[in-house]
C-alpha cells in the first residue's frame, strides 16, 4: 500500500464536491431549461406589475370578457379587468405563498425530524407517532377546518400549509440523522467533548442538507398546488386580491363564454409546478446519483 | 400473525389518538371556535342549549374527552346549522367517496404497475422518458384545473359527457348513465395517484433487477421474460404494496377537489359544504372519519404485506 494509492485517490478528489454536481445537474436538459424557467417567472412577477398601466382589481363593467387588444393584451374578465395584469399580481401572491409556505415545513420538519432522530427514546416515539398522525390525515382536510377557523390572509394560509406539510421533510431529517449519528465523525467530535447542540447543527444537519433541498424544491411545488386548489373553493386567498387559485375559480363559471379566462392562470400554475418537479428530480440525481 | 395484528391495531389506536386530538384542539381553541360561532341575537335560553350541548362550560380538555366517548360510541354530535347527526350525514357521503376513490386507486393500478414495469426494464429507453414525463405531468398539474379542461373538451366542445354529479337528475337507474357521470372524476383522481405508482414500480423493480438472484437467474440460462415476470416482478411489487397504502390519504384529499368541480355528493364536498357554512362539528367529524378510513386500510395493506413477504412475519 503505496504513495501511489493516495496520489491516485487525491487527483481523484481533486474536482470539489460541488462542481461534480453542478455537471450532473447541468447533464439533465429538463433541469436546466426549469431553473431558466423559474428565474425568468420569478423576475417576470417582480417586475412586471410595475410595468402594467392597469390595476389587477379595477372593475369596469362595459369592458367585460374583452378579447386580447392592444390595450388588454390578455383580455379582460368578467369584471373587466385586466386579465394579464391579474396574472401577474396573482403569480406574486401564488408563488410568495408557495415559496414561505415550504420555508415553514422545512423549519418545522427539520426540527421534529432532528430531534426525533438525534435524541431518541421517548422523543423519537412521541414526535414520529405525531408525524404518523399527521400523514394519516388527509392533509387537505386538515387545511379546510383551519382556513374556516383561523382564517385566511396570506399569512393565515402560509402559516396552514406550512404547518400541514412538514412531515415528509421530517422523515426524511430523521431518516439522515439515525444514519449519521453514530458515524465516526460524530463520534471523533463527542470524544473530544463537543456539546450535544453543536454535534447536531454542525456536524450532523450538514450532512442532511442535500435531502432538504430537493425536499423544500417540491414542497413549493406541493404548496403552490394547495394554496391554488383551497382559493379555487373560495376559501383560500380571498378576491379582489387575486391568485392563480381564486382566478379560476369564476372561471369555471364562464367556460361556456370565455374559455381563455380559465385557460391562462391554469397554463402558468402548470408549468410553474412542473417546472419545480423537475428541478426537484435534476438536484436528487445531481446530489445523489444513486437514486435514477 | 397475531402479534403483529394487535401490534398494528394498537399503532392505528394511538395515531387516531392523535389525530381526534389534533383536530380537537385545533377546531375547539382556534379563534373562529365554538364560542365565537354563537349568534349575536340568540336568546339566553337559546345560550343555554348550545352550551350545554356542546359542553361549553367545561375545561377544553375534559370536553375532548367527552367527545372522545361519544365517538368510540358512533356518535359524531349533530351539525350547528341544521342539526342533522354527524354520522348521518356522513353515511350518506361516504359510499360516494369511496367508489370515486376506489376505481381511481383501481384503474392507477392496473395502468401504473405495467407502466413502471415497461420503465424499468426498457430503462432509459423512449418508453422510459415518456412515462416519467407523464408522471411529473401528473404530479403538476392541478387537479381543479384539469378537471375544468375536461370539462371545457368533453362536456362544452364535444358534448360528449356530463359536467357534474353522479346520475342525471329524474332519470331512473341506469348503469351506463352512472358510468358516463363517473368518467372525468374518475380520470382527474387517477392522476393524484398514477404518477407515484409509475415510480414506486419502476425504481423498485430497477432496484431488484441488480440483486444476485437475478443475475444467478440469467446466468443459468433462463429467458428475459421469465427472468423479468417470474423472478424479479413478484419481489418488486412488495414495497409498491406499501406505498399504495401511503397513497390513500393523497387519493382522499385529491377527492375533495374533484368532488367539488364535479359536484359529486361524498365526504369532499361536505366538508368543503361544512367549511363555507363555518359547521365545525361536520368538519371535525368528516375530517376524523377519513382519518380512520385511512388508517383502516393502512393496517389491511401492512397485513396483506405480511402475507406477500413472509420474512415481515417473523422480522
Amino acid at each position: 500500500m503505496s504513495s501511489m494509492d493516495n496520489s491516485v485517490a487525491l487527483t481523484i478528489n481533486s474536482e470539489p464536491g460541488w462542481h461534480r454536481t453542478w455537471r450532473r445537474f447541468a447533464s439533465n436538459r429538463l433541469a436546466l431549461a426549469s431553473v431558466i424557467f423559474l428565474l425568468l417567472l420569478h423576475a417576470l412577477v417582480g417586475i412586471g406589475p410595475l410595468l402594467v398601466p392597469h390595476s389587477p382589481e379595477t372593475t369596469n363593467p362595459r369592458n367585460s370578457f374583452m378579447g386580447p387588444s392592444a390595450e388588454h393584451w390578455l383580455g379582460t374578465d368578467e369584471l373587466g379587468r385586466d386579465e394579464l395584469s391579474r396574472l401577474l399580481h396573482g403569480g406574486r401572491v401564488t408563488l410568495a405563498v408557495g415559496m414561505f409556505s415550504m420555508v415553514v415545513a422545512v423549519v418545522v420538519g427539520t426540527a421534529i425530524g432532528a430531534l426525533a432522530g438525534y435524541l431518541g427514546d421517548v422523543v423519537d416515539t412521541l414526535l414520529m407517532r405525531f408525524t404518523d398522525a399527521m400523514m394519516a390525515i388527509p392533509a387537505f382536510f386538515l387545511v379546510l377546518a383551519a382556513v374556516t377557523l383561523l382564517g385566511s390572509s396570506p399569512v393565515f394560509l402560509v402559516l396552514i400549509i406550512g404547518l400541514t406539510s412538514w412531515m415528509q421533510v421530517a422523515r426524511v431529517v430523521y431518516g439522515e440523522v439515525l444514519k449519521w449519528r453514530d458515524s465516526e465523525f460524530v463520534q471523533a467530535a463527542r470524544a473530544v467533548g463537543v456539546g450535544g447542540t453543536r454535534i447536531l447543527v454542525r456536524h450532523i444537519l450538514p450532512q442532511c442538507v442535500p435531502s432538504i433541498i430537493v425536499s423544500a424544491t417540491m414542497g413549493v411545488a406541493y404548496a403552490i398546488l394547495v394554496e391554488t386548489a383551497i382559493s379555487y373553493l373560495g376559501l383560500g386567498i380571498q378576491p379582489p386580491m387575486p391568485s392563480w387559485g381564486n382566478m379560476l375559480q369564476n372561471a369555471q363559471q364562464y367556460l361556456w363564454m370565455m374559455p381563455s379566462l380559465a385557460v391562462y392562470p391554469g397554463v402558468a400554475t402548470m408549468l410553474t409546478v412542473l417546472a419545480y418537479n423537475f428541478l426537484g428530480d435534476g438536484l436528487r440525481d445531481a446530489l445523489d446519483p444513486r437514486s435514477r | 400473525m397475531l402479534g403483529f395484528l394487535i401490534h398494528r391495531l394498537w399503532h392505528g389506536a394511538v395515531v387516531m389518538l392523535f389525530v381526534t386530538a389534533i383536530t380537537f384542539f385545533l377546531v375547539n381553541l382556534a379563534p373562529g371556535g365554538p364560542a365565537v360561532m354563537m349568534r349575536m341575537d340568540a336568546t339566553a335560553e337559546q345560550r343555554q342549549v348550545w352550551i350545554s350541548r356542546l359542553n361549553l362550560d367545561m375545561p377544553v380538555h375534559l370536553r375532548y374527552l367527552h367527545w372522545l366517548k361519544d365517538a368510540v360510541r358512533g356518535d359524531l354530535g349533530r351539525s350547528v346549522n341544521d342539526n342533522r347527526e354527524v354520522t348521518g350525514l356522513i353515511a350518506q357521503r361516504l359510499p360516494n367517496t369511496m367508489l370515486l376513490s376506489v376505481t381511481a386507486l383501481a384503474i392507477s393500478v392496473v395502468v401504473g404497475i405495467p407502466m413502471g414495469i415497461l420503465s424499468a426494464i426498457r430503462r432509459n429507453s423512449i418508453w422510459d422518458y415518456a412515462f416519467s414525463v407523464i408522471s411529473v405531468a401528473g404530479l403538476s398539474v392541478p387537479a381543479f384545473w384539469f378537471a375544468i379542461m375536461l370539462i371545457l373538451l368533453f362536456s362544452v366542445t364535444l358534448n360528449w359527457l356530463p359536467s357534474s354529479g353522479v346520475a342525471t337528475v329524474g332519470m331512473g337507474f341506469s348503469l351506463t348513465d352512472r358510468l358516463r357521470h363517473l368518467i372525468m372524476p374518475v380520470i382527474v383522481l387517477s392522476t393524484t395517484a398514477l404518477p407515484f405508482i409509475v415510480r414506486f414500480t419502476r425504481s423498485a423493480m430497477l432496484g431488484i433487477l441488480q440483486e444476485d438472484y437475478v443475475r444467478t437467474a440469467r446466468a443459468k440460462g433462463l429467458g428475459e421474460r421469465t427472468v423479468y415476470y417470474s423472478h424479479a416482478l413478484k419481489n418488486a411489487l412488495i414495497p409498491v404494496i406499501t406505498q399504495i397504502g401511503l397513497l390513500i390519504a393523497r387519493l382522499v384529499g385529491g377527492a375533495v377537489i374533484t368532488e367539488s368541480v364535479f359536484g359529486w355528493p361524498g365526504m369532499g364536498r361536505l366538508a368543503v359544504e361544512a367549511s363555507h357554512a363555518r359547521d365545525f362539528t361536520v368538519i371535525m367529524g368528516v375530517t376524523v372519519v377519513i382519518a380512520a378510513v385511512v388508517v383502516i386500510i393502512n393496517i389491511l395493506v401492512d397485513l396483506a404485506y405480511t402475507w406477500v413477504d413472509p420474512r415481515i412475519r417473523y422480522g
